[in-house]
């Protein structure tokens, strides 16, 4: 372990991308724990200054069509935007981890259904079910994240069930079956502890991708109406754009930098397991 | 092969009666009367009603009623939508053309422009032009397509005044013929260029990985050995080797452009599928909804199954069981 962290100390050190994003992340999650010590107004609020523009009035990003401050709505919207990133990329990896590993490491025919399930899961166009799921259900915001997870595992499934194959065949792994160790046992104590990398790579490029649904969902009109979204800031100023663009535009720049930061760690994570591996979603 | 051809068309099978299953289940569990449900729920219409409890078998038990679903949907009966009093396949037909045009127009700019700079990027790889694509390929990757549009309707339109905002015809235009075509092409230009934008960097990505990737194997250094000029070795084996991954993943970038244009569409109030559900999610019209769901989903494994095919004759290395 101790040489795991030395390795990887030495990985930031060369690996920019790691690196900005990581410090990058770091900066996010202090705004969003922080939010309600860095925000200088009330996000829920409805002051009268209605559209000011950034930097009015102690604004500093300006107010919205109904008079709220931009730049706390920003901070609290952070919040939701990680929870549902973190949430639901977690949701699909274990999903994903624990179908693939029992496929991969089982074979056989547990294998061949497994895979099935997979290759229908990949071929179902999965937007437009979470789209009639929250429209149906209403747009609550665990309604929200539960379903991105649970329709985004197959990638995950894919990654370990081809890690469970490579592994199963190892001589640690074999070592202990000789021993008596149950199936069970040396699934979770060898196999995914071993192959578990590829996942988390995975994973937090999926984190973006949850947060990017989250967002469109939001923008159609199905976000949670409880919550600040950074979806919901960019439809709300979709009326006043002209005259008014900052309303949207703020909103979408912090979309693109937080899930620019996940692709940067996911990639970063990608080249450190295997230097030669190239990028390829 | 001929096993291959069965057995992908058995699982599209499965995967169209799972998307029916969903169907069903969705609109059996959602809150509310399912009678409700199919009929809108602002619609008090009782003949509506009594009419629908009959067709679906909505007094029946479960397992009839799930006949009587997929009965209606083998006869090409995909519901109907009370909100707009029309069938919902008739709705969906009207609007599958502009989303068509709009999206495979899209599609056909993503695929040759990443494609090509993908490749050129591989060839040079580390280098300044390499460096500064995938740092732009990250960028569009990064943006939700919503927003994009809105900023580029900011700058090319509102600000620029080049292009117009919405739309896909110039109604007080009434134009025909060639002139129609050029309007509709003219109104192209800005929902096109946001959704080939977004749509890009995935096939930059792929065409750059698998060059650099065949580029580093083993025949590629025999024939460098043999003396072989670098061009020649690059157009005649990597190119073909390399672009089998890009046609792979067409089948399944279908549903992941369908999804990009409901977002375009709705942006630029294209007249299309997009903005069609996005309606009838504003007007809680079930029916449509899943309608358009099942459409989809029917049409995606379609397409899977047809790029599966077509790629088993491409490359022929690869021998089906």
């Amino acid at each position: 372990m101790k040489k795991k962290m030395t390795a990887f100390k030495k990985e930031l050190g060369r690996n920019s991308q790691l690196r900005t994003g990581l410090i990058l992340l770091i900066i996010l999650l202090v705004g969003a724990i922080g939010a309600p010590l860095f925000a200088t107004h009330d996000p829920f609020k409805l002051y009268d200054s209605i559209r000011v523009a950034p930097g009015v009035d102690g604004f500093w990003f300006g107010t919205d069509n109904l008079g709220r401050d931009i730049y706390s709505q920003i901070l609290y919207g952070a919040r939701t935007s990680l929870e549902i990133g973190i949430i639901a990329a977690a949701i699909s990896a274990v999903v994903g981890t624990l179908l693939g590993g029992i496929a991969g490491y089982f074979g056989g025919a547990v294998d061949k259904v497994i895979l099935e399930f997979i290759n229908i899961f990949v071929m179902t166009p999965s937007f437009f079910l979470i789209l009639i799921i929250v429209a149906m259900f209403g747009s609550n915001i665990r309604y929200v994240m539960i379903v991105i997870g649970l329709t985004s595992w197959p990638g995950n499934a894919r990654l370990m069930r081809a890690q469970a194959i490579s592994l199963r065949e190892r001589t640690f792994v074999r070592a202990a079956q000789a021993m008596g160790e149950g199936r069970a046992s040396i699934m979770f104590r060898h196999i995914i502890p071993n192959g578990i990398f590829p996942i988390i790579a995975n994973t937090t490029m999926q984190i973006s991708g949850a947060i990017l649904t989250e967002a469109g969902l939001s923008f159609l009109g199905l976000g949670d109406p409880n919550v600040i979204s950074w979806g919901q800031m960019i439809s709300a100023g979709k009326q006043y754009l002209v005259k008014c663009p900052w309303i949207s535009a703020i909103p979408g720049i912090f979309v693109v930098i937080t899930v620019l930061t996940f692709f940067m760690i996911g990639e970063g994570l990608n080249r450190f397991i295997s230097p030669k591996m190239q990028s390829n979603k | 092969m001929k096993r291959y051809i069965i057995k992908r068309f058995l699982t599209g099978i499965l995967v169209v009666l799972v998307s029916v299953c969903i169907n069903f289940v969705l609109i059996r569990s959602a809150p509310g009367n399912p009678v409700r449900i199919l009929a809108g729920v602002d619609n008090p219409n009782p003949a509506q009603i009594e009419a629908l409890t009959i067709k679906y078998g909505l007094d029946k038990s479960l397992p009839e009623q799930f006949i009587s679903f997929i009965a209606n949907v083998c006869k090409g009966d995909f519901g109907y939508s009370y909100a707009n009093e029309r069938p919902v396949l008739e709705l969906i037909a009207e609007k599958l053309m502009p989303t068509l045009l709009l999206s495979l127009a899209a599609l056909l700019i993503a695929v040759l422009f990443g494609t090509l700079l993908g490749i050129r990027s591989a060839r040079k790889s580390g280098g300044v032009f390499d460096r500064l694509m995938c740092t732009i390929s990250y960028f569009f990757d990064s943006t939700p397509s919503f927003w994009l549009g809105l900023m580029i309707i900011l700058i090319f339109s509102s600000r620029l005044g080049w292009f117009p905002t919405s739309g896909m015809v110039n109604m007080r235009g009434g134009y025909t013929g060639w002139r129609y075509v050029a309007d509709v092409a003219y109104h192209m230009v800005l929902p096109v260029s946001t959704l080939a934008l977004v749509q890009f960097p995935y096939y930059f990505r792929i065409a750059r990985s698998s060059v650099l990737q065949v580029m580093s194997e083993d025949f590629i250094t025999t024939l460098r050995a043999t003396g072989m000029k670098e061009s020649r070795i690059f157009n005649k084996y990597v190119l073909r080797n390399a672009l089998i991954p890009t046609v792979t993943v067409l089948g399944s970038s279908l549903a992941f452009l369908l999804a990009g244009s409901v977002y375009i569409e709705t942006v630029f109030s294209w007249p299309g599928m997009g903005t069609l559900l996005f309606t009838s999610i504003s007007k809680r019209d079930y029916p449509l909804l899943s309608g358009i769901y099942l459409i989809l989903a029917i049409t995606v494994a379609a397409m899977m199954i047809i790029v599966d095919l077509v790629y088993s004759l491409i490359d022929p290395r690869i021998k089906y069981e």
